[in-house]
């Protein structure tokens, strides 16, 4: 259960957003810009990121939502996906780098990242695309832990993950309407 | 020097943001909304809450720059700013604070351990779900900003009285994003 009273039984970020309905623009704006806006990163390699850091964080729900959108951009089973987040190896690079570096900020682990930074580099990657792979791991770990620091518990099964994830894939992260359609 | 090219000098956050305006403004919006939007919390708690999860992540640049702004908002109880990153538990401040910077803490080291317990030390104190809300996202926000800060190597000045200039500037206007501020 969850360790604060929220409305209704949305799932995750839905919920959250429901009770501090403030802070859904400039989310769902940075969700919009770093996971769906032209870059030289596929959309569906930038949600494998974001299941890989909420893995890499534990969290479950997060993991769970973004995991899916992944397999449907990818048209990738689920399972395949999920397995990609705890172990990349048979990943082309440069994702498997990009995964890397998601996770090592997810950790922390600045020195490591500041060398695949440094390797990216010397292979020419994208400036753009090593800032927005930092921010969406930075950006992951605060919904992974807002989500698992108010305790709440994904009630989720498969098939509304898929349903919810068919949405999203769709009509990504929209912030001019109802902010309950879109971010999880 | 920052990891990346970012083509200005702004040091700390400044820099990232002004890089890449389209995340910029709205990771600014998300601060003055949560540091300055409306919250049971006072400002200055918000701050304090800030640097203290900075200082846990180790990450200069957001620690020093929010401790000041929160020893701005304090006024004359400034210096308590420096007691609490010591020692928290110690430190002349309302013991719901401490709860708070306690399932603060929880969330910025691992944010599964915040459990029954952490919360109900917090009740007991007379926080309400809105003021352990706000510490939550608040801690998990500072998580991000500290990642994007030092994961990307971001500029930090070492010189005291640049942070103290830019806490009254935070105590003073809040986190409004210009490309030129």
């Amino acid at each position: 259960m969850a360790h604060i009273s929220l409305p209704g039984e949305l799932p995750g970020m839905q919920a959250l957003l429901a009770y501090r309905p403030a802070i859904a623009p400039p989310l769902l704006q940075l969700m919009q810009v770093l996971m769906r806006e032209k870059s030289v990163l596929p959309m569906a390699d930038r949600e494998l990121l974001a299941a890989a850091v909420s893995t890499a964080n534990h969290c479950g729900s997060c993991s769970g939502i973004h995991g899916a959108i992944a397999a449907q951009l990818s048209g990738k089973p689920v399972g395949w996906v999920h397995q990609q987040c705890v172990d990349d190896t048979s990943l082309p690079q440069p994702l498997q780098q990009y995964l890397a570096l998601g996770k090592a900020i997810a950790h922390r682990e600045f020195r490591v990242g500041q060398r695949i930074i440094a390797a990216m580099q010397l292979e020419g990657v994208d400036t753009q695309a090593i800032h927005d792979v930092v921010l969406i791991a930075s950006l992951f770990t605060l919904f992974n832990k807002y989500i698992d620091g108010l305790g709440l518990e994904s009630k989720e099964t498969e098939a509304s993950l898929a349903e919810r994830a068919n949405h999203i894939a769709k009509n990504g992260y929209h912030t001019n309407q109802n902010h309950q359609d879109g971010l999880d | 020097m920052a990891y990346i090219p970012l083509n200005n000098d702004y040091p700390g956050i400044k820099g990232l943001v002004n890089f890449r305006p389209e995340t910029g403004q709205p990771l600014y919006a998300l601060a003055q909304v949560i540091l300055r939007g409306e919250s049971p919390l006072p400002e200055a708690d918000r701050e304090l809450i800030a640097a203290f999860v900075s200082r846990k992540n180790q990450c200069v640049f957001c620690c020093e720059s929010h401790a000041a702004a929160a020893r701005y908002l304090y006024h004359s109880e400034g210096q308590k700013v420096d007691v609490v990153l010591d020692d928290y538990l110690h430190a002349p401040i309302a013991e719901k604070l401490k709860t708070l910077l306690t399932i603060a803490e929880r969330v910025t080291a691992d944010a599964r351990t915040v459990g029954e317990k952490e919360i109900s030390d917090a009740r007991r104190e007379g926080a309400t779900d809105r003021e352990i809300h706000d510490t939550v996202l608040i801690a998990a926000s500072f998580c991000m900003f500290n990642r994007y800060v030092d994961g990307l190597g971001a500029d930090t000045p070492t010189d005291p009285a640049l942070y103290a200039e830019m806490g009254a500037r935070l105590g003073e206007h809040g986190y409004t994003f210009n490309r030129k501020s």
